[in-house]
């Protein structure tokens, strides 16, 4: 089991997290919070490096105080200068409302400022964001799909070549630099959905997923895997990413006062869809139970061991991307220190026996 | 005998079959449109109503041959190199007045275009090579109609006319790939792919295959340049 740390760049301020609805507006910006929590951010993802987590992850999300990384690229640029051994996890751009040809552009540099440690993700985005650059919703998973290729195709290409695409027309594509990982960094393709995760299958992408509770994280990859089997393929644990919250604490009585925090501040996650937001039809995800706002393992460093034990074996998944509710820095360190050394051999049986087979002789 | 079909934007096109006297024999065409003359050597399925010639009907005079040895155009005496087939469809062309025009081919006939550019550079004035199947990647298994041409391979290096290959990202005959291998060989070549499209790019994305034929033949190495308008209100 890898874990990653999902390093949200929050605004920390309760007045501007608070405020109710989406948008935020730019009014309650204050640039030395800004500053001073940026600072916070780095420090938090320079710290889950130096204690082991595999990855160090950042996603696209606009005009909240929530996640302040409206360009990942911008934000995972900064973590590929102060994260040193983990993975830089673009988790991910909105493909589905940028240009793909400057995503392609931004991930191959992403890939050589990080020395070939980028991992990305393609996300569709949250129906409140297609707002933000004026994105057709109606558009966008087939923008998604389209963008996908293009970026893959841009980013493995060696000459010049043009895209007579759905949604996009380039006559000339000629990534430069090129990805320092051949063919291309690891890549994920957002699978919420079983249309979602077919495609994913069909291309041979990773699948992430998002918030959901174990039983439908394990429906969609049990299926996931059914579509690779039949474009004869088998995923690896490492393929198959989860993103959730999390809060770790010393013991049980602290776990459940960071759970408390952290339900009280589910109202601000909760006004993305409020507001503007709330111009557009919530995620179908929504009738289901995304889980978007929930804590997902909750505890003492051993109780989330078990927790993490359980959703394992449950999905099969063997990455998680863990946000982490209260103070970010206190668990990040207890995190690192008690629970990754005992979940690292999680799924070591099934997903590397010859690293099993080398610690036994060892 | 006429055929009417309807192209994207619903105008009727109407192709007229005609046939011209070349080397003791008929040749069969089908022709509709004005403008520009434009050639077209059709694929393996033959000379037949093909939605990518109804859309350029609508913006160039369209003439369509038939290639020796399919549907009613007689076979030449086999065997014969490639060079020598594609002298006849360039000799129908010179015989209909012609004296330049754009030369579009798909699959295996763009071996015939590729010797045409080749031995007549001065009417040939841009190349459109659709799915084409004149050389294929190494350990690539042949595709029907594919006639490894030797010759023709040594001698890429004299297409001087600008061209421009096009493949599907779907197609299953040949890899979408093989598009590289003709800017590397080609000195003035383009390639671009058709997102979605199997190796019958006509079929599943006539419209998108359209715009890319179109506006390479009517501005041939500038068709990069969009012209594209995003003003919304002036």
């Amino acid at each position: 089991m890898q874990a990653s740390f999902f390093c949200t760049n929050g605004y920390n301020s309760r007045e501007a997290l608070g405020h109710p609805g989406w948008p935020t507006p730019p009014a309650l910006y204050q640039s030395k919070i800004g500053l001073q929590s940026l600072n916070v951010a780095l420090e938090q993802a320079k710290l889950a490096d130096e204690l082991g987590f595999d990855w160090v992850s950042c996603s696209e999300h606009h005009y909240t105080p929530l996640l302040q990384t409206p360009n990942a690229a911008v934000f995972a640029g900064a973590l590929s200068q102060v994260v040193r051994k983990a993975k830089i996890a673009v988790l991910g751009p909105l493909v589905s409302m940028n240009n793909p040809v400057r995503i392609a552009e931004e991930l191959a540099m992403l890939d050589q400022l990080s020395s070939g440690r980028l991992v990305v993700l393609f996300l569709r985005g949250t129906p409140n964001e297609f707002l933000a650059y004026d994105t057709n919703p109606d558009e966008t998973r087939s923008r998604t799909q389209e963008a996908s290729i293009l970026i893959i195709r841009a980013l493995t290409e060696p000459q010049p070549f043009g895209w007579e695409g759905r949604h996009y027309r380039f006559r000339t594509v000629s990534v430069w630099p090129g990805p320092i990982q051949r063919p291309h960094p690891p890549m994920y393709y957002s699978g919420n959905s079983f249309e979602s995760a077919t495609f994913a299958a069909a291309h041979r992408l990773g699948l992430g997923v998002s918030f959901y509770p174990p039983h439908r994280v394990a429906q969609l990859v049990g299926y996931y895997k059914q579509e690779c089997a039949k474009h004869g393929w088998e995923p690896s644990p490492d393929q198959l990413l989860y993103r959730c919250f999390a809060a770790v604490g010393e013991d049980d009585r602290e776990a459940d006062a960071l759970k408390a925090a952290f339900l009280g501040m589910r109202s601000a996650v909760e006004s993305l869809m409020q507001g503007r937001g709330a111009a557009l039809p919530p995620p179908p995800q929504s009738q289901v139970g995304l889980g978007l706002g929930e804590l997902r393992f909750c505890g003492n460093p051993y109780t989330l061991v078990k927790q993490v034990t359980d959703f394992h074996e449950a999905t099969g998944v063997g990455v998680i991307d863990f946000g982490f509710a209260g103070e970010p820095m206190k668990s990040i360190r207890l995190f690192g220190t008690e629970v990754l050394p005992r979940i690292r051999r999680i799924g070591a049986r099934v997903s590397q026996p010859s690293e099993l087979a080398a610690a036994a002789a060892g | 005998m006429s055929a009417a079909t309807q192209n994207a934007d619903g105008q009727v096109v109407t192709f007229t079959e005609r046939f011209v006297q070349v080397e003791g024999m008929r040749i069969r065409y089908l022709e509709a449109g004005q403008g520009n003359p434009v050639v077209v050597l059709h694929g393996e399925g033959g000379l037949t109503w093909s939605p990518l010639n109804s859309l350029l009907a609508s913006q160039f005079r369209v003439i369509a041959l038939e290639i020796p040895d399919f549907g009613h155009s007689p076979a030449k005496a086999r065997p014969q190199p490639l060079r020598d087939l594609a002298r006849t469809p360039a000799e129908a062309v010179a015989a209909l007045g012609l004296e330049h025009y754009g030369l579009v081919s798909t699959a295996a006939s763009a071996s015939l275009a590729l010797w045409q550019a080749i031995d007549l550079p001065q009417r040939v004035d841009a190349l459109v090579l659709i799915s084409p199947i004149a050389f294929l990647p190494d350990g690539w298994t042949a595709p029907s109609g594919y006639v490894r041409d030797p010759e023709l391979e040594r001698r890429l290096g004299d297409v001087k006319v600008a061209t421009l290959v096009l493949l599907g990202t779907k197609d299953n005959v040949l890899p979408a790939e093989t598009g590289r291998l003709y800017v590397e060989q080609l000195p003035n070549c383009y390639y671009a792919l058709v997102y979605d499209a199997g190796h019958v790019i006509e079929a599943e994305r006539p419209e998108a295959l359209f715009a890319a034929v179109r506006d390479f033949l009517e501005q041939r190495e500038t068709f990069v340049v969009s012209r594209k308008n995003t003003i919304i209100n002036p």
